[in-house]
């Protein structure tokens, strides 16, 4: 059978391009070329800065991007209720909230936020069962209870909702091969298994870890699911639920570096899904996060639950507990 | 629409950039029109039919826009209350198909799923036959899309359908595909639900385990490269045919040699029939698969230290007091917690990088850890009765962790970076290094 894979070309860049990098992500949005797209996806822009904020630290470069004008932004997209907006004039979100208060601390800025606000947003958002909704219209995901425990370990207010019941509802997620997914009944996805272990500290260790190995494909990327072809940001969500499984090195680390090497576009800066695709914020700080858990020299060392340097979190003083498992 | 993903990159002429750049001006500012009007409107509840039109055009193009659906939402619950229910099911049935078109541009779009489920909860003739056909029509152009298949599911809840017509659509899926894992997923959780074991000891009972192993056996045979069955068959490697599996799949070695699922497969079974009669065997296949699949190299180097590792437990004298792993070529710890209660453990001449696991020897009073490829001992101080340690041999630049071990009486440190610095060391660790 013929494995869904991509074959990487004898020209695809082979050392990482940093100062294309940094040029690709400070200017990105701002030429005039991409208004059209700039404004079509202002739906996700917190988002967006917490991808090109958290390449472009991870790269040592984070006092080029005007920090004024993002904190100002990011000020006026909380609303009333405490949650955070992609942008002014968009509907609050879990998902945005998180990048939020994820763009605060790589700027030690928790403060200019409304903390008890927020505690109390994301805690309205749990379900008598444990599960969190996105936002107030009630979608259920486990990519929600993530956010939610994320959020609050950053504000250091885990208290205000019922850890418990989170867990036992994750739990409820566990598949037969070890993976989790959106809800009960939910087929496993390496996006998934990041947030739920994420969540957790305890999980089937070596089934899992054996499975998101098998994600491995012969061109060194990493895929999300069995027979889906590969894409740099598996090389996070892979990656970093292995480091929190301590299975980092079932993953053959120079092939997979230069798969994430070789979806670099030279031309423009930036890091692509696939060699040759065009790049975008998203993946070039998953491609930058992958390398950067595997100890890259240029690169500053990451966390793997909280997706931002070690040196933010260890600023922060939060303490994760590392799994244990047989 | 704007997808992150799989947008290849074409190179163009100046003339084609500056044709599609107007196109992109001209777009923009219809966008932006369009946003402004749903802005301006939304606050005010009586045009709730202009932001329905607009909004519509806006999802249309960007169906992942969160904000949209939304003030979808706020004037349905309006119409819900201030319009006949006639009326009000011709809206649902408007955005059922609004949220239809989305997904044909953007299949994977979590907003127009959630509010095809939204809308679904509260329509007041929802036809729930209809929506079960569509994801069936769906799933046929996409058999592995995850969010369809989760909509399938919450659709055969509120509908009551049978479960063995879902189990039996399983079944035409796989045998049109065998690599079709989002179906072999969907199995694991339907058939513990429809033929549970009446013992209670196993997930499934005896008859169906058997045809299960069948259906599987035959995808097996049919593409040996492929995932989505050998991965399925591990959750259910405890069967009473188990022996006649291996034989299978011995077979299908000697047919393909070179081919990691069977090989991978053989080693499950053999560890599930019985342990130490297969452990030469076990090993023999573990090397070939570390050549075979050399990308997991490292994974099958730990796997065969957990085997090594489970069969010296089998054999142990737990009242000894004293267990060896020395000289196993173990390059990780498992089953640590079986270790609780032995005083004196041997792990020396091995490749343990990590002693992280260690921490499980709460009753240890003498552990040997030399000749290994440690680089750090921290951990070992939560040890609480240890006296004797030795970490010679090892690449340890720093043993002062080990001054909370109050009972430590004997340190053996030589061969490591630290061995250089002895003089650098606090008194009361200078006083026990030998």
């Amino acid at each position: 059978m013929l494995i869904k894979d991509v074959v990487l070309g004898e020209d695809a860049p082979k050392a990482l391009l940093l100062e294309k990098h940094k040029e690709f992500l400070l200017s990105y949005g701002k030429k005039s070329h991409m208004d059209y797209e700039h404004k079509m996806t202002e739906y996700l822009r917190m988002s967006g800065y917490y991808w090109g904020l958290t390449a472009l630290s991870l790269m040592g470069d984070l006092e080029h991007a005007g920090k004024e004008e993002i904190l100002n932004f990011v000020q006026e997209c909380q609303n009333p209720c405490g949650g955070i907006s992609p942008a002014p004039g968009h509907d609050p979100h879990l998902l945005y909230t998180l990048s939020a208060v994820q763009i605060l601390c790589l700027y030690d800025a928790l403060d200019i936020l409304d903390k008890e606000a927020i505690v109390k947003y994301v805690s309205g958002l749990q379900q008598d069962d444990g599960s969190f909704a996105g936002d107030k219209w009630g979608e259920i995901d486990t990519r929600f209870s993530f956010c939610a425990l994320a959020c609050l370990s950053f504000v250091k207010r885990l208290d205000a909702v019922n850890v418990d019941k989170a867990v036992e509802y994750i739990l409820q997620c566990m598949n037969f091969d070890g993976g989790f997914g959106c809800r009960p009944g939910s087929e496993s996805h390496a996006g998934q298994i990041y947030c739920c272990l994420g969540s957790l500290d305890l999980a089937k260790g070596d089934l899992l870890g054996w499975w998101l190995s098998e994600r491995q494909l012969p061109s060194g990327g990493l895929n999300g699911r069995p027979e889906k072809l590969p894409d740099v940001c598996y090389s996070w969500w892979v990656l970093a639920s292995l480091s929190m499984l301590g299975r980092l090195h079932w993953i053959d680390h120079d092939l997979l570096r230069s798969f994430i090497l070789a979806c670099q576009d030279s031309e423009t800066g930036g890091i692509s899904d696939r060699p040759g695709d065009i790049p975008d914020p998203f993946h070039t700080l998953f491609g930058l996060a992958g390398l950067s858990l595997f100890g890259d020299e240029h690169l500053v060392p990451i966390h793997p639950v909280f997706c931002l340097p070690y040196p933010v979190i260890d600023r922060l003083g939060i303490q994760t507990q590392s799994l244990h498992v047989g | 629409m704007i997808e992150m993903h799989g947008r290849v990159k074409v190179k163009t002429t100046a003339e084609k950039e500056a044709e599609k750049e107007k196109e992109r001006k001209e777009r923009l500012i219809q966008y932006t029109r369009l946003l402004d009007e749903v802005k301006d409107k939304r606050k005010n509840k009586e045009c709730f039919q202009e932001v329905l039109d607009a909004s519509k055009q806006v999802l249309l193009c960007n169906p992942d826009f969160g904000t949209m659906w939304n003030v979808r939402k706020e004037a349905l619950l309006q119409m819900e209350v201030s319009q006949d229910q006639d009326a009000f099911q011709k809206q649902c049935l408007v955005e059922l198909k609004l949220a239809a078109d989305c997904l044909k541009c953007n299949p994977k779009s979590y907003g127009a799923w959630h509010h095809r489920i939204w809308i679904m909860e509260r329509m007041p003739c929802p036809d729930w036959a209809f929506e079960l056909d569509l994801t069936q029509k769906a799933l046929g152009l996409d058999s592995r899309n995850f969010h369809c298949w989760d909509y399938r599911r919450y659709i055969v809840k509120k509908f009551g359908q049978d479960l063995h017509k879902e189990l039996n659509y399983t079944s035409e899926l796989i045998l049109e595909n065998f690599s079709n894992y989002s179906a072999w997923h969907y199995r694991s959780h339907l058939l513990p639900e429809l033929c549970p074991d009446p013992n209670g000891t196993w997930l499934l009972s005896e008859e169906k385990r058997l045809e299960e192993l069948e259906l599987i056996q035959n995808a097996a045979f049919t593409d040996p490269e492929d995932q989505s069955a050998w991965l399925y068959h591990k959750s259910e490697k405890v069967l009473a045919a188990l022996t006649s599996q291996l034989q299978s799949c011995q077979e299908l070695i000697e047919l393909e040699p070179e081919s990691k699922w069977p090989l991978l497969t053989s080693v499950n079974l053999m560890r599930a029939i019985d342990p130490l009669q297969y452990k030469d065997e076990v090993n023999m296949v573990l090397q070939k698969l570390k050549s075979v699949d050399s990308q997991r190299d490292n994974f099958y180097t730990d796997l065969k230290s957990k085997f090594l590792i489970e069969n010296h437990l089998q054999q142990v004298n737990w009242h000894a007091g004293s267990i060896s792993f020395s000289e196993m070529s173990l390059s990780t710890i498992y089953c640590a917690d079986s270790l609780l209660l032995f005083r004196v453990v041997d792990l020396s001449y091995n490749e343990l990088k990590s002693v992280s696991p260690l921490a499980a020897l709460q009753c240890c009073e003498s552990l040997n850890l030399q000749h290994n490829c440690l680089t750090s001992c921290h951990g070992l101080e939560c040890l609480p009765f240890l006296k004797e340690l030795n970490i010679a041999e090892n690449l340890i630049d720093d043993v002062n962790p080990l001054k909370e071990c109050l009972n430590l009486k004997m340190l053996k440190i030589a061969g490591n970076p630290v061995a250089l610095k002895v003089e650098e060391l606090g008194d009361s660790l200078k006083a026990i290094v030998i």
